[in-house]
């Protein structure tokens, strides 16, 4: 055998690999809740096929407890772990976003639209994290949003359900500052399972709901809460107070 | 009256000549392989104002229209992450000639741009000789009102409840602004007052000697930080 014909069976086994568009981008959401300030970091999964999104526990919690109590200054914070974790999965190829959302502790499986996002890009320049960017705009179920986007990074990528802009969105924030979100970091050589990209395992057996639905079930526990808040309860030792429950907004209003 | 008309006229048509309809399709490709959420942008070609954009399909293919403004030169941009982007420039005319005007694009690759654009989040602590520098973004959260926080979560610092530091258990004598020493051993002034969102580093110097002169000739205990405004 000869060298070109072993140099051929070996570019035949190892094939040239081209670059394709694959990668990890990390954004943090700052939200004002009636708690204060909260930061939560993202991780985004993405390839030409579409991208997921995890949320980045900020405690790393052993898998095998299933609930877990962390005591804090004589506050009891319960912190229940469930496989079912939390995710935003863009499904580029069948224009499809699946994803989770929690509800007092129970997650659903829903199913929304992709890229239905009515932008409006304005005329106006910043640079931003050292990418000059560019403003649009955009009011989505409730919020009107102020988006900046580098055209220098074509990924029609973003946070949360964000995305369909002619480049990477760096910042965007709602008009009261109360869901604000900052590109940290991206790395176009990560090496992933491109598996990954599928709706969890976890979630084979659940049967997805529509936005609408879970709005609907949303409003019903508010409802229910309202309610429970003005009972009076009376403690064993003859003490009594009304439950209150604080909950944290959400993104979308409807 | 018909003065009136005219001017009606006159405006009518001004408007159906600013703004036209154009629509743009064809593919992007790289050699044989076809590119597929390609962005596709149509501007003006003065200030590069966007028109129109949209993506290619899983064959490559894309499929754009927009309405046109009375410019006479337009930028029809096809870009990809890792490929270089392609700019073609059409002249009015040349836009409007067919009812679609057709343009395939071909990129070629650009492995520099990977790490053009890859992103590291700057480093937390780096130590150099005897001077340890902390990166302040990267410990302060939301919550923190005051320096003086932020610095009791840097590793190998400790804050006393006097508002005393201790850098590797050592009393820090002085807190400097930019080198410059404005409070003496008051420095809680500055650590309990100043946002951390102003500071962009900490600099713990070890061995301070204050005259550069000396520095080097004599032997000094010394440990100040050094507050490097953004």
């Amino acid at each position: 055998m000869n060298k070109s014909k072993i140099l051929s069976i070996l570019f035949s086994v190892f094939p040239v690999v081209v670059w394709a568009q694959k990668g990890t981008l990390n954004y943090k959401l700052i939200q004002d809740t009636p708690f204060g300030k909260n930061e939560i970091n993202y991780i985004t999964y993405f390839n030409t096929m579409g991208s997921i999104e995890f949320g980045i526990p900020k405690y790393k919690i052993n898998s095998t407890e299933t609930i877990s109590q962390t005591e804090t200054k004589g506050e009891y914070k319960m912190v229940v772990v469930s496989n079912k974790k939390l995710f935003i999965f863009k499904n580029l190829a069948e224009n499809k976003l699946t994803l989770a959302d929690e509800l007092s502790r129970k997650r659903y499986l829903i199913s929304d639209t992709l890229n239905s996002l009515k932008w409006r890009i304005t005329k106006e320049h910043q640079k931003i994290q050292d990418y000059s960017c560019t403003k649009a705009i955009l009011n989505f179920r409730g919020r009107n949003y102020t988006v900046w986007f580098a055209e220098s990074i074509p990924l029609s990528l973003g946070p949360w359900k964000f995305g369909g802009l002619p480049g990477l969105i760096i910042k965007i924030s709602d008009s009261e500052n109360k869901f604000v979100y900052e590109l940290t970091g991206i790395d176009l050589k990560a090496k992933f399972d491109d598996g990954l990209l599928n709706v969890p395992q976890a979630y084979q057996m659940d049967k997805p709901i529509t936005h609408q639905e879970f709005m609907n079930v949303y409003n019903e526990k508010i409802e229910h809460y309202k309610k429970m808040s003005r009972v009076v309860t009376t403690g064993a030792n003859g003490s009594y107070g009304t439950a209150t429950v604080i909950l944290a907004e959400k993104q979308e209003k409807f | 009256m018909h003065k009136y008309y005219l001017s009606l006229f006159l405006l009518l048509t001004q408007f159906t000549s600013f703004a036209q309809t154009v629509k743009i399709k064809g593919d992007v490709t790289s050699g044989t392989k076809q590119l597929s959420s390609a962005s596709v942008q149509l501007k003006t070609f003065t200030n590069e104002d966007l028109i129109c954009y949209g993506f290619s399909d899983e064959e490559g293919n894309y499929n754009i229209n927009g309405q046109i403004d009375q410019s006479d030169k337009f930028l029809l941009i096809a870009a990809y992450i890792g490929y270089k982007r392609d700019t073609l420039i059409i002249t009015r005319g040349n836009l409007l000639k067919q009812p679609v005007f057709q343009h395939n694009f071909s990129l070629t690759e650009d492995k520099k741009q990977l790490d053009e654009i890859y992103i590291k989040a700057p480093v937390p602590v780096q130590v150099n000789n005897d001077t340890t520098k902390y990166n302040v973004e990267r410990f302060t959260s939301p919550e923190d009102r005051n320096l003086e926080s932020v610095i009791k979560k840097m590793p190998g610092m400790e804050v006393n409840k006097d508002g005393i530091i201790f850098f590797k258990g050592k009393r820090i004598s002085k807190v400097l602004l930019e080198g410059d020493d404005l409070t003496g051993e008051g420095y809680k002034a500055i650590t309990k007052n100043l946002k951390p969102e102003f500071v962009e580093e900490v600099q713990a110097l070890e061995h301070y000697v204050e005259d550069n002169l000396l520095k080097g000739i004599i032997n000094s205990d010394d440990i100040v930080l050094n507050l490097k405004v953004k």
